[in-house]
């Protein structure tokens, strides 16, 4: 027996609307030419898809900057997440008047240091990790540049954390004194002496 | 001429050392050996890559990141919010510490017992003794139990309970009880006990 009636209609206006370009991790290539600035509005905005750009354009320097601190992948590329996270966190406290990326390098460098202050990184071997390559390259030329920098990534993580951040900001990511100064929250006088006495300890640590 | 500083020393390995410093550098062996060692550091440290991931990584890593902040508000740390949340956060400890304040207050000679009449309670209270002035009746500690909010609900209770019935019930004071409060009382508490009970036995008629 049938003991309840539904007497609803089903609404005639319903819309299916199937997005994407089929690749769903692509960001969104309406915001792609937009400074940082308007990504970073627009994400407080509400969309979701600025944001994507923004980690899109600056995954990679900031990858590299952790690996830089911590020289394997895995710690590397959480670190490199947890950036993100925290930036898109703390996104309503960028004020605008330094470069997004000097701002993020900021979180990047105190991420990085509050890390390694309390795990000693992990030095990937060579075997684990091929570096580029150049077509040109002999085999033996590559082992040894391999271990070349195997050597020299050892000896960085030996260096006091100010001036390890000095160091990486300065020649692998070429950031000028000041800028240097306002991701490190110092100086330019102090930037400059951190990054003599790093290439100083450098030298002896490479002999 | 004096020897480059430390910043200048840098300056010249990077080849941005103004002209007039430049001319010393190229003179003086000390200085130019320092610069020498710089450099070498230098060209030693940059020539170093960092391997570079699977192209497959990099989509892999926006997805992670993707997720992670799915079900975050952006910018809900940012300093400005935090402030925002001072007066809240000022707010709730005031009411905090008021609650504790009047929990503490009230706490000690208001604790009703099983078996208490009302009266009994009300008469329970320290004895005005030597009552000096009204003043004394307005002390914080001293609340009157048939008027006080806090007591609202001991009192609706107690508005429905008949006492035969509880003590029927076996619901009394432990035997013995009432001989060892009298024991605590000072000599003058047990004068102006006497008394009020004389004064009950001559209203009552017993």
């Amino acid at each position: 027996m049938l003991s309840r009636v539904w007497t609803g209609v089903v609404t005639p206006d319903w819309k299916l609307r199937v997005s994407g370009t089929g690749n769903p991790t692509a960001a969104d290539p309406m915001w792609a030419s937009a400074e940082d600035r308007d990504l970073v509005t627009a994400t407080l905005a509400g969309k979701r898809e600025a944001f994507d750009v923004i980690v899109e354009r600056h995954r990679r320097q900031i990858y590299q900057l952790c690996f830089r601190f911590v020289g394997n992948h895995e710690d590397a590329s959480d670190l490199a997440q947890d950036v993100f996270v925290r930036a898109y966190r703390g996104l309503r406290g960028f004020k605008g008047n330094a470069s997004f990326s000097t701002w993020l390098y900021r979180i990047g460098v105190n991420v990085c240091l509050n890390r390694v202050s309390l795990k000693r990184p992990r030095i990937e071997a060579i075997d684990e990790r091929k570096l580029p390559e150049s077509s040109s390259e002999r085999p033996d030329v590559a082992v040894m540049r391999q271990e070349r920098a195997l050597e020299v990534r050892a000896a960085i993580a030996k260096l006091p954390p100010k001036q390890r951040a000095t160091l990486i900001l300065r020649i692998y990511h070429e950031l000028p004194h000041d800028e240097i100064a306002g991701v490190l929250g110092s100086s330019v006088g102090a930037v400059k002496a951190n990054f003599f006495h790093a290439l100083a300890n450098l030298k002896k640590l490479l002999r | 001429m004096t020897h480059l500083s430390e910043s200048e020393l840098l300056d010249a390995a990077e080849a941005r050392l103004s002209a007039e410093r430049q001319r010393h550098a190229e003179t003086c062996a000390a200085c130019a050996r320092q610069i020498e060692d710089l450099r070498d550091v230098l060209a030693r440290t940059i020539g170093t890559d960092v391997p570079e991931p699977s192209p497959l990584f990099w989509d892999h890593f926006s997805a992670r990141v993707r997720d992670e902040i799915a079900n975050e508000t952006p910018g809900r740390w940012g300093w400005t919010s935090g402030l925002r949340a001072w007066p809240v956060a000022a707010a709730a400890a005031v009411v905090v510490a008021l609650l504790v304040a009047i929990s503490v207050f009230r706490a000690p000679s208001n604790q009703p017992t099983a078996g208490t009449d009302r009266q009994e309670v009300a008469d329970a209270r320290p004895p005005a003794v030597a009552p000096v002035d009204a003043d004394a009746d307005a002390d914080p500690n001293d609340v009157d139990v048939e008027v006080d909010e806090a007591w609202a609900v001991v009192r609706a209770v107690a508005d429905d309970v008949v006492w035969d019935d509880v003590t029927n019930a076996g619901i009394s004071a432990r035997p013995g009880s009432a001989d060892r409060a009298i024991q605590t009382l000072s000599a003058a508490e047990r004068t102006e006990l006497a008394a009020l009970i004389a004064e009950e036995l001559k209203r009552s008629g017993a």
